[in-house]
Protein backbone atom coordinates (compact mmCIF):
# COMPACT_ATOMS: atom_id res chain seq x y z
CA UNK A 1 0.00 0.00 0.00
CA UNK A 2 1.44 3.44 -0.99
CA UNK A 3 1.30 6.31 0.77
CA UNK A 4 3.64 8.40 -0.54
CA UNK A 5 2.78 11.64 -2.58
CA UNK A 6 5.17 14.42 -4.44
CA UNK A 7 4.91 17.92 -4.16
CA UNK A 8 7.46 19.12 -6.82
CA UNK A 9 10.79 17.12 -6.65
CA UNK A 10 9.80 16.28 -3.30
CA UNK A 11 8.82 13.64 -1.34
CA UNK A 12 6.56 13.06 1.18
CA UNK A 13 6.02 9.24 3.22
CA UNK A 14 1.68 10.13 3.55
CA UNK A 15 -0.11 13.31 2.70
CA UNK A 16 -1.06 14.22 6.12
CA UNK A 17 1.04 17.57 7.30
CA UNK A 18 0.20 19.38 10.53
CA UNK A 19 -0.37 23.26 10.01
CA UNK A 20 1.74 25.54 11.03
CA UNK A 21 0.77 27.67 14.30
CA UNK A 22 -1.37 24.42 15.73
CA UNK A 23 2.33 22.36 16.09
CA UNK A 24 5.03 25.30 17.31
CA UNK A 25 7.85 23.66 15.80
CA UNK A 26 7.37 20.04 16.77
CA UNK A 27 8.77 20.02 20.17
CA UNK A 28 5.54 19.72 22.13
CA UNK A 29 4.22 16.85 20.12
CA UNK A 30 7.39 14.63 20.57
CA UNK A 31 6.00 14.52 23.99
CA UNK A 32 2.82 12.69 22.28
CA UNK A 33 3.90 10.59 19.64
CA UNK A 34 7.08 10.05 17.19
CA UNK A 35 6.52 13.27 14.60
CA UNK A 36 8.64 11.67 11.96
CA UNK A 37 5.47 9.55 11.18
CA UNK A 38 4.12 12.98 9.74
CA UNK A 39 3.78 13.36 5.94
CA UNK A 40 5.25 17.39 7.06
CA UNK A 41 5.51 19.03 10.33
CA UNK A 42 5.10 22.45 8.92
CA UNK A 43 6.87 25.06 11.34
CA UNK A 44 4.96 28.16 13.08
CA UNK A 45 5.28 31.03 10.90
CA UNK A 46 9.04 32.03 10.94
CA UNK A 47 9.66 36.12 10.91
CA UNK A 48 13.02 38.12 10.11
CA UNK A 49 12.87 39.25 14.04
CA UNK A 50 11.49 37.29 17.48
CA UNK A 51 7.70 38.46 17.60
CA UNK A 52 6.15 38.56 21.02
CA UNK A 53 2.81 38.64 19.35
CA UNK A 54 -0.54 40.30 20.25
CA UNK A 55 -1.24 41.51 23.61
CA UNK A 56 -5.32 40.89 24.71
CA UNK A 57 -7.50 38.04 24.23
CA UNK A 58 -5.88 35.58 21.78
CA UNK A 59 -8.00 32.61 21.34
CA UNK A 60 -12.06 32.66 21.44
CA UNK A 61 -14.21 29.03 20.90
CA UNK A 62 -16.67 29.26 18.46
CA UNK A 63 -19.68 26.55 17.68
CA UNK A 64 -17.13 23.81 16.34
CA UNK A 65 -14.05 26.19 15.60
CA UNK A 66 -11.84 28.78 17.08
CA UNK A 67 -10.96 32.31 16.43
CA UNK A 68 -7.13 33.13 17.08
CA UNK A 69 -5.20 36.57 16.66
CA UNK A 70 -1.80 35.20 18.08
CA UNK A 71 -0.19 37.77 15.95
CA UNK A 72 2.83 35.42 14.56
CA UNK A 73 4.68 35.50 18.15
CA UNK A 74 7.89 33.06 17.34
CA UNK A 75 11.48 32.95 17.83
CA UNK A 76 12.36 34.41 14.60
CA UNK A 77 14.46 32.66 11.68
CA UNK A 78 17.86 33.17 13.18
CA UNK A 79 16.91 31.25 16.93
CA UNK A 80 15.30 28.95 14.63
CA UNK A 81 17.96 27.98 13.13
CA UNK A 82 20.01 27.88 16.21
CA UNK A 83 17.68 25.84 18.28
CA UNK A 84 14.84 24.41 16.67
CA UNK A 85 16.61 22.59 13.58
CA UNK A 86 18.76 19.86 15.94
CA UNK A 87 15.74 18.66 17.71
CA UNK A 88 13.81 18.37 14.12
CA UNK A 89 16.64 16.48 12.84
CA UNK A 90 16.98 14.37 15.55
CA UNK A 91 13.27 13.32 15.08
CA UNK A 92 13.81 12.79 11.60
CA UNK A 93 10.81 14.86 10.70
CA UNK A 94 9.97 15.85 7.31
CA UNK A 95 9.47 19.97 7.53
CA UNK A 96 8.32 22.72 5.92
CA UNK A 97 9.06 26.16 7.05
CA UNK A 98 6.16 28.61 7.02
CA UNK A 99 7.63 32.00 5.95
CA UNK A 100 5.76 35.26 7.46
CA UNK A 101 7.56 38.64 6.22
CA UNK A 102 6.29 42.14 6.18
CA UNK A 103 7.60 43.04 3.29
CA UNK A 104 9.50 41.61 -0.13
CA UNK A 105 12.55 41.96 1.69
CA UNK A 106 12.11 40.30 4.71
CA UNK A 107 10.72 37.50 2.87
CA UNK A 108 13.73 36.90 0.81
CA UNK A 109 16.19 37.52 3.99
CA UNK A 110 14.33 34.65 5.75
CA UNK A 111 14.63 32.63 2.75
CA UNK A 112 17.99 33.26 2.25
CA UNK A 113 19.05 32.17 5.51
CA UNK A 114 17.24 28.85 5.26
CA UNK A 115 18.39 27.69 1.92
CA UNK A 116 21.19 26.06 3.79
CA UNK A 117 19.08 24.09 5.85
CA UNK A 118 18.85 20.67 4.91
CA UNK A 119 16.34 19.62 7.11
CA UNK A 120 13.81 21.95 5.65
CA UNK A 121 12.25 20.61 2.09
CA UNK A 122 10.56 23.52 1.17
CA UNK A 123 8.61 26.89 2.04
CA UNK A 124 5.28 27.56 2.66
CA UNK A 125 4.74 31.53 1.98
CA UNK A 126 2.18 33.40 4.10
CA UNK A 127 0.95 35.96 2.18
CA UNK A 128 -2.05 37.47 4.81
CA UNK A 129 0.55 39.28 6.42
CA UNK A 130 0.50 43.29 5.73
CA UNK A 131 2.97 44.72 3.38
CA UNK A 132 3.72 47.22 5.10
CA UNK A 133 5.98 49.07 2.85
CA UNK A 134 2.83 49.09 1.34
CA UNK A 135 0.73 50.71 3.40
CA UNK A 136 -0.26 47.57 4.93
CA UNK A 137 -2.41 45.92 2.71
CA UNK A 138 -2.10 41.97 2.57
CA UNK A 139 0.56 40.40 -0.10
CA UNK A 140 -2.80 38.24 -0.46
CA UNK A 141 -5.01 41.03 -1.73
CA UNK A 142 -3.02 42.47 -4.20
CA UNK A 143 -2.20 40.92 -7.27
CA UNK A 144 1.17 42.60 -8.36
CA UNK A 145 2.38 42.79 -4.58
CA UNK A 146 1.75 39.04 -5.03
CA UNK A 147 3.18 38.36 -8.52
CA UNK A 148 6.13 39.91 -7.80
CA UNK A 149 6.64 38.67 -4.40
CA UNK A 150 6.83 34.63 -5.81
CA UNK A 151 8.37 36.04 -8.61
CA UNK A 152 11.25 36.98 -6.52
CA UNK A 153 11.08 34.21 -4.31
CA UNK A 154 10.58 31.31 -6.98
CA UNK A 155 14.96 32.61 -8.16
CA UNK A 156 15.75 32.37 -4.86
CA UNK A 157 14.95 29.02 -3.88
CA UNK A 158 15.51 25.31 -5.18
CA UNK A 159 13.39 24.22 -2.74
CA UNK A 160 9.77 23.43 -2.99
CA UNK A 161 7.90 26.79 -3.04
CA UNK A 162 3.75 26.62 -1.48
CA UNK A 163 2.23 29.65 -1.18
CA UNK A 164 -0.92 29.60 1.49
CA UNK A 165 -4.31 31.35 0.19
CA UNK A 166 -6.07 33.72 2.00
CA UNK A 167 -9.77 32.65 1.60
CA UNK A 168 -10.76 36.38 2.56
CA UNK A 169 -8.99 38.00 -0.33
CA UNK A 170 -11.49 37.92 -3.32
CA UNK A 171 -11.42 35.60 -5.51
CA UNK A 172 -8.68 32.75 -4.46
CA UNK A 173 -9.12 30.90 -7.73
CA UNK A 174 -7.04 34.10 -9.72
CA UNK A 175 -4.26 33.89 -7.08
CA UNK A 176 -3.87 29.96 -7.35
CA UNK A 177 -3.36 30.88 -11.14
CA UNK A 178 -0.74 33.75 -10.62
CA UNK A 179 0.83 31.18 -7.96
CA UNK A 180 0.79 28.56 -10.77
CA UNK A 181 2.39 30.94 -13.03
CA UNK A 182 5.21 32.06 -11.05
CA UNK A 183 6.36 28.71 -10.53
CA UNK A 184 5.14 27.58 -7.05
CA UNK A 185 5.06 23.63 -6.87
CA UNK A 186 1.71 24.26 -4.38
CA UNK A 187 -1.10 26.14 -3.02
CA UNK A 188 -2.58 25.56 0.33
CA UNK A 189 -6.12 26.31 0.28
CA UNK A 190 -6.42 28.01 2.77
CA UNK A 191 -5.64 30.08 5.52
CA UNK A 192 -7.95 31.38 8.30
CA UNK A 193 -11.41 33.11 7.62
CA UNK A 194 -11.33 36.50 8.65
CA UNK A 195 -13.80 36.63 12.04
CA UNK A 196 -15.23 38.75 14.51
CA UNK A 197 -17.05 38.57 18.06
CA UNK A 198 -18.98 41.08 19.49
CA UNK A 199 -19.23 40.98 23.35
CA UNK A 200 -23.36 41.83 23.90
CA UNK A 201 -23.06 43.27 27.54
CA UNK A 202 -19.91 45.53 26.94
CA UNK A 203 -21.38 46.23 23.63
CA UNK A 204 -17.90 46.09 22.08
CA UNK A 205 -15.90 43.95 19.80
CA UNK A 206 -14.61 40.88 21.96
CA UNK A 207 -12.30 39.43 19.22
CA UNK A 208 -11.58 39.93 15.49
CA UNK A 209 -9.28 37.06 14.25
CA UNK A 210 -9.05 34.21 11.88
CA UNK A 211 -11.84 31.26 11.74
CA UNK A 212 -10.75 27.73 11.82
CA UNK A 213 -11.89 24.14 12.73
CA UNK A 214 -14.96 22.02 11.66
CA UNK A 215 -17.32 24.93 11.30
CA UNK A 216 -15.04 25.48 7.91
CA UNK A 217 -14.38 22.58 6.74
CA UNK A 218 -17.28 22.89 3.99
CA UNK A 219 -16.15 25.92 2.68
CA UNK A 220 -12.47 24.86 2.38
CA UNK A 221 -13.58 22.16 0.58
CA UNK A 222 -15.76 23.83 -2.34
CA UNK A 223 -12.68 26.14 -2.39
CA UNK A 224 -10.37 23.01 -3.05
CA UNK A 225 -13.19 21.83 -5.63
CA UNK A 226 -13.04 25.23 -7.48
CA UNK A 227 -9.57 25.76 -7.53
CA UNK A 228 -8.90 22.14 -8.74
CA UNK A 229 -10.65 23.04 -11.68
CA UNK A 230 -8.49 26.03 -12.80
CA UNK A 231 -5.14 24.49 -11.59
CA UNK A 232 -3.21 21.88 -12.27
CA UNK A 233 -0.03 22.18 -9.60
CA UNK A 234 -1.04 20.59 -5.78
CA UNK A 235 -3.41 21.64 -3.73
CA UNK A 236 -2.57 21.20 -0.40
CA UNK A 237 -6.50 21.29 1.40
CA UNK A 238 -5.91 23.00 5.16
CA UNK A 239 -9.50 23.57 6.54
CA UNK A 240 -11.44 21.90 9.22
CA UNK A 241 -10.11 18.13 9.05
CA UNK A 242 -11.53 16.67 12.42
CA UNK A 243 -11.27 12.53 11.38
CA UNK A 244 -9.94 10.25 8.59
CA UNK A 245 -13.38 11.06 6.51
CA UNK A 246 -13.03 14.70 6.06
CA UNK A 247 -9.21 14.38 5.21
CA UNK A 248 -10.42 11.78 2.73
CA UNK A 249 -12.97 14.46 1.06
CA UNK A 250 -10.22 16.28 0.87
CA UNK A 251 -8.09 13.98 -1.13
CA UNK A 252 -10.82 12.91 -3.27
CA UNK A 253 -11.12 16.82 -4.30
CA UNK A 254 -7.98 16.91 -4.98
CA UNK A 255 -5.95 17.30 -2.84
CA UNK A 256 -2.56 15.95 -3.15
CA UNK A 257 -1.70 16.55 0.68
CA UNK A 258 -3.73 17.53 3.90
CA UNK A 259 -2.76 19.79 6.78
CA UNK A 260 -4.47 18.94 10.41
CA UNK A 261 -4.52 22.18 12.15
CA UNK A 262 -6.54 23.07 14.87
CA UNK A 263 -7.94 19.23 15.09
CA UNK A 264 -5.01 19.25 17.19
CA UNK A 265 -6.52 20.49 20.07
CA UNK A 266 -9.19 18.15 19.99
CA UNK A 267 -6.91 15.51 20.38
CA UNK A 268 -3.04 15.56 20.17
CA UNK A 269 -2.93 12.43 18.35
CA UNK A 270 -5.12 12.43 15.94
CA UNK A 271 -2.74 12.96 12.91
CA UNK A 272 -1.95 9.83 13.65
CA UNK A 273 -5.58 8.95 13.64
CA UNK A 274 -5.88 9.96 10.44
CA UNK A 275 -2.84 8.79 8.73
CA UNK A 276 -4.24 5.15 10.41
CA UNK A 277 -8.09 5.94 8.80
CA UNK A 278 -6.92 7.03 5.76
CA UNK A 279 -4.77 3.36 5.54
CA UNK A 280 -8.20 1.64 6.47
CA UNK A 281 -9.90 3.27 4.38
CA UNK A 282 -7.67 2.06 1.18
CA UNK A 283 -7.67 -1.89 2.72
CA UNK A 284 -11.61 -1.10 2.94
CA UNK A 285 -11.31 0.17 -0.74
CA UNK A 286 -9.18 -2.09 -2.19
CA UNK A 287 -6.91 1.05 -2.89
CA UNK A 288 -2.79 0.09 -3.52
CA UNK A 289 -2.07 3.90 -3.99
CA UNK A 290 -3.43 6.82 -2.51
CA UNK A 291 -2.49 8.76 -5.59
CA UNK A 292 -5.32 7.06 -7.54
CA UNK A 293 -7.98 8.42 -5.32
CA UNK A 294 -6.87 12.12 -5.43
CA UNK A 295 -9.32 14.36 -7.80
CA UNK A 296 -11.38 11.95 -8.17
CA UNK A 297 -14.34 13.51 -7.30
CA UNK A 298 -14.73 16.90 -9.72
CA UNK A 299 -17.39 19.26 -10.21
CA UNK B 1 4.58 9.82 30.35
CA UNK B 2 3.29 10.93 27.24
CA UNK B 3 0.43 13.29 26.81
CA UNK B 4 -2.36 11.61 25.16
CA UNK B 5 -5.80 12.40 25.39
CA UNK B 6 -7.79 9.46 27.68
CA UNK B 7 -11.32 8.36 27.89
CA UNK B 8 -12.37 8.25 31.41
CA UNK B 9 -15.08 7.04 33.19
CA UNK B 10 -16.63 9.09 36.24
CA UNK B 11 -17.11 7.59 39.18
CA UNK B 12 -18.57 10.49 41.02
CA UNK B 13 -20.16 13.91 40.22
CA UNK B 14 -20.69 15.94 44.11
CA UNK B 15 -22.54 18.86 44.90
CA UNK B 16 -20.36 20.83 47.31
CA UNK B 17 -22.47 24.18 47.65
CA UNK B 18 -25.40 25.37 44.71
CA UNK B 19 -23.02 25.70 42.03
CA UNK B 20 -19.72 24.14 42.90
CA UNK B 21 -18.93 20.47 42.38
CA UNK B 22 -16.55 18.00 42.96
CA UNK B 23 -15.90 15.44 40.17
CA UNK B 24 -14.08 12.47 40.63
CA UNK B 25 -13.06 9.82 37.69
CA UNK B 26 -10.74 6.95 36.60
CA UNK B 27 -6.83 7.65 36.68
CA UNK B 28 -5.74 6.58 33.44
CA UNK B 29 -2.29 7.82 34.44
CA UNK B 30 0.61 5.37 35.67
CA UNK B 31 2.74 8.68 36.74
CA UNK B 32 1.87 11.12 39.74
CA UNK B 33 0.19 14.31 39.35
CA UNK B 34 2.30 17.08 40.71
CA UNK B 35 0.95 19.92 42.61
CA UNK B 36 0.19 22.96 40.93
CA UNK B 37 -0.75 21.06 37.07
CA UNK B 38 -3.32 20.91 35.73
CA UNK B 39 -5.62 18.48 33.23
CA UNK B 40 -7.46 19.60 30.18
CA UNK B 41 -10.64 17.94 30.25
CA UNK B 42 -13.72 17.27 26.96
CA UNK B 43 -16.54 15.61 26.69
CA UNK B 44 -16.20 12.70 24.39
CA UNK B 45 -17.45 12.92 20.81
CA UNK B 46 -18.49 16.04 21.37
CA UNK B 47 -17.39 19.08 18.99
CA UNK B 48 -19.58 21.82 20.73
CA UNK B 49 -18.09 22.93 23.10
CA UNK B 50 -14.68 23.11 21.24
CA UNK B 51 -11.94 23.61 23.24
CA UNK B 52 -10.64 21.64 26.32
CA UNK B 53 -11.30 22.96 29.65
CA UNK B 54 -8.19 23.90 32.12
CA UNK B 55 -8.99 22.31 36.10
CA UNK B 56 -6.25 21.72 38.54
CA UNK B 57 -5.68 18.42 40.34
CA UNK B 58 -7.77 18.80 43.16
CA UNK B 59 -6.63 15.44 44.43
CA UNK B 60 -5.59 11.88 43.14
CA UNK B 61 -4.95 8.53 44.29
CA UNK B 62 -3.89 5.17 42.31
CA UNK B 63 -7.25 4.81 40.62
CA UNK B 64 -9.03 8.02 40.12
CA UNK B 65 -8.61 11.70 39.41
CA UNK B 66 -10.53 14.17 40.80
CA UNK B 67 -11.47 18.47 39.80
CA UNK B 68 -13.27 20.84 42.02
CA UNK B 69 -15.17 22.80 39.78
CA UNK B 70 -17.79 25.96 39.55
CA UNK B 71 -20.70 26.44 37.08
CA UNK B 72 -19.78 29.79 35.56
CA UNK B 73 -21.48 29.14 31.75
CA UNK B 74 -22.67 26.60 29.28
CA UNK B 75 -19.67 24.18 29.55
CA UNK B 76 -19.34 24.19 33.67
CA UNK B 77 -22.97 23.45 33.47
CA UNK B 78 -22.85 20.40 30.79
CA UNK B 79 -20.53 18.93 32.96
CA UNK B 80 -22.56 19.52 36.87
CA UNK B 81 -25.33 17.42 34.52
CA UNK B 82 -22.78 14.29 33.95
CA UNK B 83 -23.54 10.93 35.96
CA UNK B 84 -21.43 8.16 37.28
CA UNK B 85 -20.64 6.24 34.68
CA UNK B 86 -20.34 8.70 31.96
CA UNK B 87 -17.60 9.38 30.08
CA UNK B 88 -14.92 12.07 29.62
CA UNK B 89 -11.56 12.69 28.16
CA UNK B 90 -8.71 13.92 29.56
CA UNK B 91 -5.23 15.30 28.87
CA UNK B 92 -2.83 15.49 31.60
CA UNK B 93 -0.88 16.25 33.72
CA UNK B 94 0.02 19.64 32.12
CA UNK B 95 1.87 22.80 33.49
CA UNK B 96 4.67 23.41 35.51
CA UNK B 97 4.53 22.06 39.04
CA UNK B 98 4.74 24.14 42.68
CA UNK B 99 8.48 23.52 43.57
CA UNK B 100 7.92 21.06 46.25
CA UNK B 101 11.21 20.44 47.61
CA UNK B 102 11.48 24.31 49.53
CA UNK B 103 10.18 24.28 52.84
CA UNK B 104 8.82 27.68 54.29
CA UNK B 105 8.86 28.75 57.73
CA UNK B 106 5.40 30.40 57.55
CA UNK B 107 3.10 29.79 54.34
CA UNK B 108 -0.25 31.53 53.76
CA UNK B 109 -2.38 29.96 51.08
CA UNK B 110 -4.77 32.15 49.81
CA UNK B 111 -8.03 31.24 47.64
CA UNK B 112 -10.30 33.04 46.28
CA UNK B 113 -13.80 30.64 46.45
CA UNK B 114 -13.04 28.07 43.65
CA UNK B 115 -9.30 29.32 43.80
CA UNK B 116 -9.09 26.29 46.72
CA UNK B 117 -9.68 23.71 43.35
CA UNK B 118 -5.63 25.31 42.31
CA UNK B 119 -4.25 24.94 45.77
CA UNK B 120 -5.53 21.88 47.64
CA UNK B 121 -2.85 19.16 46.20
CA UNK B 122 -0.33 22.06 46.83
CA UNK B 123 -1.61 21.79 50.80
CA UNK B 124 -1.60 18.25 51.14
CA UNK B 125 2.15 18.26 50.01
CA UNK B 126 2.82 20.92 51.85
CA UNK B 127 1.20 20.83 54.99
CA UNK B 128 3.24 18.15 56.31
CA UNK B 129 6.92 20.00 56.54
CA UNK B 130 5.61 23.62 56.92
CA UNK B 131 3.87 25.83 59.10
CA UNK B 132 0.80 26.41 56.97
CA UNK B 133 -2.33 28.21 57.27
CA UNK B 134 -5.42 28.66 54.87
CA UNK B 135 -7.28 32.16 53.85
CA UNK B 136 -10.41 31.66 52.14
CA UNK B 137 -12.71 34.13 50.45
CA UNK B 138 -16.17 33.64 50.01
CA UNK B 139 -19.64 35.16 48.53
CA UNK B 140 -21.91 33.82 51.89
CA UNK B 141 -22.29 32.18 54.96
CA UNK B 142 -23.69 29.32 53.39
CA UNK B 143 -20.82 29.13 51.23
CA UNK B 144 -18.15 29.14 53.64
CA UNK B 145 -20.15 26.53 55.64
CA UNK B 146 -20.19 24.18 52.86
CA UNK B 147 -16.21 24.49 52.15
CA UNK B 148 -15.25 24.56 55.74
CA UNK B 149 -16.90 21.52 56.31
CA UNK B 150 -15.81 20.04 52.81
CA UNK B 151 -11.98 20.87 54.10
CA UNK B 152 -11.92 19.80 57.05
CA UNK B 153 -9.85 16.64 56.08
CA UNK B 154 -6.99 19.10 55.52
CA UNK B 155 -6.66 19.61 59.11
CA UNK B 156 -4.90 22.80 58.98
CA UNK B 157 -5.88 26.01 60.19
CA UNK B 158 -8.53 27.96 57.93
CA UNK B 159 -9.03 31.90 58.20
CA UNK B 160 -12.66 32.89 56.17
CA UNK B 161 -13.99 35.66 55.12
CA UNK B 162 -17.67 36.40 54.10
CA UNK B 163 -18.59 38.97 51.48
CA UNK B 164 -21.42 39.03 52.64
CA UNK B 165 -22.96 37.74 55.59
CA UNK B 166 -26.64 38.12 57.09
CA UNK B 167 -25.97 39.94 60.36
CA UNK B 168 -23.89 38.74 62.79
CA UNK B 169 -21.45 36.54 61.48
CA UNK B 170 -18.94 33.72 62.72
CA UNK B 171 -16.62 34.86 59.51
CA UNK B 172 -14.81 37.64 58.86
CA UNK B 173 -17.32 40.29 56.85
CA UNK B 174 -15.22 41.24 53.51
CA UNK B 175 -13.22 40.03 50.71
CA UNK B 176 -10.17 38.21 51.94
CA UNK B 177 -7.87 41.28 50.96
CA UNK B 178 -9.46 42.82 53.86
CA UNK B 179 -9.01 40.04 55.85
CA UNK B 180 -4.93 40.51 55.26
CA UNK B 181 -4.98 43.53 56.06
CA UNK B 182 -6.14 43.29 59.53
CA UNK B 183 -3.61 40.26 59.29
CA UNK B 184 -0.57 41.10 62.41
CA UNK B 185 1.17 38.04 62.21
CA UNK B 186 3.82 37.73 59.40
CA UNK B 187 4.74 35.05 56.70
CA UNK B 188 7.81 33.97 54.19
CA UNK B 189 5.70 33.35 51.20
CA UNK B 190 2.17 33.48 50.06
CA UNK B 191 0.36 31.63 47.35
CA UNK B 192 -2.73 32.15 45.89
CA UNK B 193 -5.09 30.77 43.34
CA UNK B 194 -8.52 33.18 42.29
CA UNK B 195 -10.65 35.20 40.48
CA UNK B 196 -8.02 38.13 38.48
CA UNK B 197 -9.60 40.85 40.88
CA UNK B 198 -8.48 39.45 43.96
CA UNK B 199 -5.37 38.37 42.79
CA UNK B 200 -4.42 42.23 41.43
CA UNK B 201 -5.53 43.77 44.93
CA UNK B 202 -3.80 41.17 47.17
CA UNK B 203 -0.16 41.66 45.12
CA UNK B 204 -0.79 45.54 45.88
CA UNK B 205 -2.59 45.61 48.78
CA UNK B 206 -0.45 42.98 50.67
CA UNK B 207 2.09 41.43 48.59
CA UNK B 208 3.97 44.36 47.25
CA UNK B 209 3.32 46.52 50.52
CA UNK B 210 4.60 44.19 53.05
CA UNK B 211 7.31 42.83 49.92
CA UNK B 212 6.27 39.14 51.12
CA UNK B 213 8.03 36.83 47.89
CA UNK B 214 4.32 34.98 46.67
CA UNK B 215 3.20 32.69 43.50
CA UNK B 216 -0.07 32.89 41.60
CA UNK B 217 -1.29 30.32 39.68
CA UNK B 218 -2.98 31.58 36.74
CA UNK B 219 -6.31 30.78 34.95
CA UNK B 220 -6.55 31.20 30.65
CA UNK B 221 -8.66 30.07 28.01
CA UNK B 222 -6.46 27.38 26.43
CA UNK B 223 -6.50 25.87 22.79
CA UNK B 224 -3.51 22.81 22.69
CA UNK B 225 -2.60 22.90 26.43
CA UNK B 226 1.10 21.47 25.46
CA UNK B 227 2.50 24.67 24.78
CA UNK B 228 2.53 25.01 21.03
CA UNK B 229 -0.22 27.25 20.05
CA UNK B 230 0.61 30.54 21.93
CA UNK B 231 -2.99 30.84 22.60
CA UNK B 232 -2.66 31.41 26.65
CA UNK B 233 0.16 33.68 27.21
CA UNK B 234 0.12 36.69 29.68
CA UNK B 235 2.71 39.32 29.98
CA UNK B 236 5.54 38.31 32.40
CA UNK B 237 8.51 41.16 33.15
CA UNK B 238 11.58 39.02 34.34
CA UNK B 239 15.40 40.29 34.59
CA UNK B 240 14.10 43.54 33.00
CA UNK B 241 12.92 42.03 29.75
CA UNK B 242 8.67 41.39 29.33
CA UNK B 243 7.85 38.53 27.21
CA UNK B 244 4.73 36.42 26.64
CA UNK B 245 4.93 33.42 28.69
CA UNK B 246 2.09 30.10 28.46
CA UNK B 247 0.19 29.83 31.04
CA UNK B 248 0.04 25.69 29.92
CA UNK B 249 3.88 25.46 29.68
CA UNK B 250 5.89 27.78 31.54
CA UNK B 251 3.21 28.34 34.22
CA UNK B 252 0.13 27.80 35.71
CA UNK B 253 2.23 29.29 38.82
CA UNK B 254 4.00 32.37 38.13
CA UNK B 255 6.67 34.71 40.71
CA UNK B 256 3.73 37.46 41.40
CA UNK B 257 6.19 39.86 41.51
CA UNK B 258 6.95 39.33 37.69
CA UNK B 259 3.20 39.35 36.22
CA UNK B 260 1.82 42.62 34.26
CA UNK B 261 -1.18 43.14 34.45
CA UNK B 262 -3.58 44.39 31.71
Amino acid sequence: MNLKIKIGKAEFKNPVFTASGTFGYGEEYADVFDISKLGAVITKGLTLKEREGNEGLRIHEVPCGLINRIGLQNVGVDDFIKEKTHFLKEQNAAVIANVAGFSENEFYSIIRKLEGQDIIKGYEINVSCPNVKKGGIEFSNDKTLFKNLLKTLRKETKKILIVKLSPSAGNIINFAGIAQDEGCNAVTVANTFKSAVIDTRKQKIKIRGGLSGPAVFPAVLNLVLEIKKAVKIPVIASGGIYNPDTAIQFLLAGATAVQIGTANFIDPMISISIIDGIKKYMQEQKINDINSIIGKVKI
Amino acid sequence: MKKILSTSRIIENRKITDDTFLMKFENRNPDKPLPGQFLNIKFKDHLDPFLRRPFAVFDFDRKTLSILYKVVGRTTSMLSQLQKNDLIEYLGFLGEPFDRDRTFNKLWVVAGGIGIGGLHLFIKNMKQNNDLELFIGFNTEEEADAFIRFLKPLHIRINAAVMDPKGKSKYFKGNIVKLLKKETKRCDTLFACGPELMLKSLYSDIIQKKRIPAYFSMDAIMACGIGSCMGCTIKIKEKGLTRFKRVCKEGPVFNADHIVWE
